[in-house]
């Protein structure tokens, strides 16, 4: 059981990933920006992050790199669409885990929970 | 007459012979070593000195006998242990390069000696010359200094990985904290381009042992296989098990395989081992040499043994006479006992291949075993020792592949993960005890149960009687094998029953022991030497015969016409025991002869009452081979030559039950 924080602007995307985990069982937080992510995460200590890249006022990558700045053991793990891939290098760069790829695969989704969840 | 460096054949001989112990030494010292490194524990001093000695040694023999290849390697590994003699520690990939240099080593005095044989030591000269990339493969390894192991690593993502770049970077973002990489393929830069296909080459160096590499992969996503190899950019590399158990397993099968049966060359097991009376008092003997002395030992016990005859029944009074032809006695009785001694030799000449072997089949398993050996220094007749090789390395492998479970299994019954195998050997009365006892799962004696009725060994009905302890013999039964799957490693089930029939003729014994859920033992007994058994001399008729008095257990007088019956087949009743009761000569198949005696004699865990016509009392007697003219004579383990000069045949007792078990209407 895990306390997850999920990061992403459009609702219907966070619905489904936070449904998911939570009929996992595990504790779901959710932001719908960079700028609530940090926020929720400092209030939260979630033990993973699913971070969106796309994303208005704040994008995934600042978000990471921000987020790292402010705990660096924080477990970060990248959604990203298809086409994004050197963004996503470019997260790894910055400390990011892991990522999946939209749309989501649940048992690749839970994967990610099991490794990198603290 | 010797070749252009003035060897000569036997020189070689000596070199080759030498050159094995010091691997041998230099093999059990690594392995030592190896398990500190593992373990995070502290070097043994005397360990390394050890290892360093024997490199040193062999360096310096095989350079004087112009093997470069082989003295450029052994000096790879004097460097690495000389590191590590002045504190160094050496780094798991140095430890896979060393065991591999033995091996390697090995390999090549078995080719020298071979092409020595077939050609003369001139062929040295060529072989020295040789260009050996393999050796030169594990001296760079070894050389470097610690930390300079050179992987090639081969990396294949997934088909269906939609990202190959993203993880290709973090391959390479992983491997650059495990070392500096020399050679990427594609390029840092074609990755971060997303110029990827689904593959991935890095040429790495680090300290780093290929299957701490792997584990710093192990993360990553999406990754179908990842090869890893040792070599550098020139490319001659050999290759190892793919995602495999540790890669040492496969790289080893060969010479492991090799390894695991002793005593295949001939003379193999020359000279009285330095172990001896400290280094420098020892020679070196030819077995046939030995073999002879013993033969001729033991006609001069035999001649004796007539000179003192014909001497009581000439009445010659003389004082003199008699004390000379005693001291004469004296003196050959101690040249049989010094004869004897010199064939012995400590079991630890077989043992020490062992832990080698068992370390690789448990690696080909994938399981973990701990090899611990005592008792080491018990003494064997060298015929003997050659001869129960293989019926250990046959009892240790299924131990190993069937015998003890999986880490993960042992784990959830509570054991730990680790299985132990006790191989001890021990002097008991005028037997040596061999046993190999396992801490496994032991014998499923409800499977072997029903696998004896499906094989058709016993009837349904009479196989549900059977006690356990009579059902686990089955295993003994030819082509028996309750492994669900024949392995490479074990073979067909051919085993056992070969084992136990091998060991017998040897007139020794093979018996199991099954703790269930525990474990097996597995108890070898051996008589201390082939040459002199002591007997029981009995008559049949007017003939005798000497019954070997490890197999009597008992002798009773008795008067055949009062005996019981079962099922009209006449019986004794011994201690509460009914035995079947066979005449002498009924089993030999000769004129029938009055009978006084009964000898309880067991052999093959069977048990039976011998008639004999009279007794003559016991003594030792020296076995003769029954010679081409007469050839193996089924139920005869030989002859001896009386004091008298008669010739008594040596009865097998073993077989002879056996073969009376099968007709038992005779």
């Amino acid at each position: 059981m895990a306390k997850v924080l999920v990061v992403d602007d459009a609702a219907f995307m966070r619905m489904r990933l936070s449904n998911l985990l939570k009929q996992a069982g595990h504790q779901v937080v959710e932001a719908s920006n960079g700028r609530e992510a940090l926020g929720a995460y400092e209030a939260e200590r979630p033990d993973l992050v699913f971070m969106d890249i796309t994303m208005p006022e704040m994008d995934g990558l600042e978000a990471l790199k921000r987020l790292r700045a402010l705990d660096p053991e924080a477990r970060v793990v990248m959604c990203t669409a298809l086409g994004q891939q050197s963004m996503v290098i470019e997260a790894v760069k910055a400390g990011a885990r892991d990522f999946i790829v939209k749309p989501f695969q649940p048992d690749r989704v839970l994967q990610a929970v099991q490794k990198w969840a603290r | 007459m010797g070749d252009a460096f003035g060897f000569s054949a036997d020189d070689i001989a000596v070199f080759l012979a030498e050159g094995d112990e010091l691997l041998g030494a230099l093999e059990s010292s690594l392995l030592a070593l190896e398990a500190s490194v593992r373990r995070g524990a502290p070097i043994d001093p005397e360990v390394v000195a050890a290892a360093f000695r024997a490199a040193h040694t062999l360096k310096g023999s095989s350079a004087a006998v112009g093997l470069r290849a082989v003295s450029a390697l052994t000096h790879a590994v004097e460097n690495v242990l000389d590191g590590v003699r002045r504190g160094g520690r050496p780094s798991p990939a140095q430890v896979e390069a060393l065991l591999g240099a033995v091996d390697h080593l090995r390999a090549w005095l078995a080719r020298v000696g071979e092409a020595v044989d077939r050609e003369g030591p001139e062929v040295l000269a060529r072989l020295g010359e040789e260009d050996d990339p393999r050796a030169r493969e594990l001296a760079g390894v070894l050389l470097g200094g610690p930390g300079s192991g050179v992987l090639r690593i081969r990396i294949r993502f997934d088909d269906q990985c939609l990202m190959p770049a993203v993880r290709a970077y973090q391959v390479v973002m992983a491997l650059e904290d495990a070392g500096e990489i020399l050679e990427c393929d594609p390029s840092l830069e074609d990755i971060e381009a997303e110029r990827v296909g689904n593959v991935l080459s890095v040429t790495l160096e680090t300290e780093l042992s290929r299957d701490q590499v792997r584990a710093r992969l192990a993360h990553i996503s999406d990754i179908a296989e990842v090869a890893i190899s040792e070599g550098g950019a020139d490319g001659v590399a050999a290759p190892s098990a793919v995602c495999g158990p540790s890669a040492a397993g496969a790289a080893v099968a060969g010479a492991g395989a090799a390894g695991g049966t002793p005593g295949g060359q001939p003379g193999a097991l020359t000279g009285t081992g330095p172990a001896r009376g400290g280094a420098g008092r020892s020679v070196r003997v030819d077995v046939a040499v030995l073999d002879e002395l013993m033969n001729l030992a033991g006609e001069l016990v035999i001649q004796r043994t007539r000179l003192a005859r014909l001497l009581s029944d000439a009445r010659l009074a003389d004082d003199e006479l008699s004390k000379a032809v005693e001291d004469i006695g004296r003196v050959a009785t101690q040249l049989q006992e010094q004869v004897m001694k010199a064939r012995m030799l400590p079991v630890e000449n077989l043992f020490r291949r062992f832990p080698r072997m068992v370390r690789d089949l448990a690696a080909a398993a994938g399981k973990e075993v701990e090899l611990v050996i005592r008792g080491e220094d018990t003494e064997l007749d060298r015929a003997i020792l050659e001869e129960i090789g293989d019926p250990l390395v046959h009892i240790l492998r299924n131990a190993v592949d069937h015998g003890l479970e999986p880490p993960t299994v042992r784990e959830a019954a509570g054991k730990p993960r680790t299985g132990k195998i006790i191989l001890s050997a021990q002097h008991e009365e005028n037997y040596v005890l061999i046993s190999v006892r396992d801490d496994g799962r032991g014998i499923d004696v409800e499977r072997v149960r029903q696998k004896a009725v499906a094989a058709g060994l016993v009837g349904a009905d009479e196989a549900r009687e059977l006690p356990p302890s009579e059902v686990i013999n089955f295993i003994f039964a030819p082509g028996f094998s309750t492994a669900e799957r024949v392995t490479e490693v074990s073979g067909r089930g051919v085993g056992l029953d070969v084992v136990r029939r091998n060991i017998q003729r040897l007139g020794g014994s093979l018996e199991v022991e099954n703790f269930p859920g525990q474990g097996v033992e597995f108890q070898m007994r051996l008589p201390l030497t082939l040459a002199i058994i002591r007997c029981l001399l009995c008559r049949w008729g007017e003939e005798i015969y000497a019954v070997p008095l490890g197999h009597v257990d008992e002798v009773v007088r008795i008067d055949p016409e009062r005996l019981p019956t079962v099922y009209q087949k006449k019986v004794m009743l011994v201690r509460g025991n009914v035995l079947p009761f066979l005449p002498l000569g009924a089993v030999l198949g000769v004129e029938p002869a009055p009978v006084e005696f009964a000898l309880v004699v067991r052999a093959g865990g069977q048990v039976a009452a011998l008639g004999v016509s009279g007794l003559l009392g016991d003594q030792e007697v020296v076995v003769k081979d029954l010679g081409a003219w007469l050839g193996t004579v089924r139920g005869m383990a030989g002859a001896t030559i009386l004091g008298d000069g008669r010739v008594a045949l040596i009865l097998d007792v073993a077989t002879l039950l056996r073969a009376r078990q099968r007709a038992p209407a005779a």
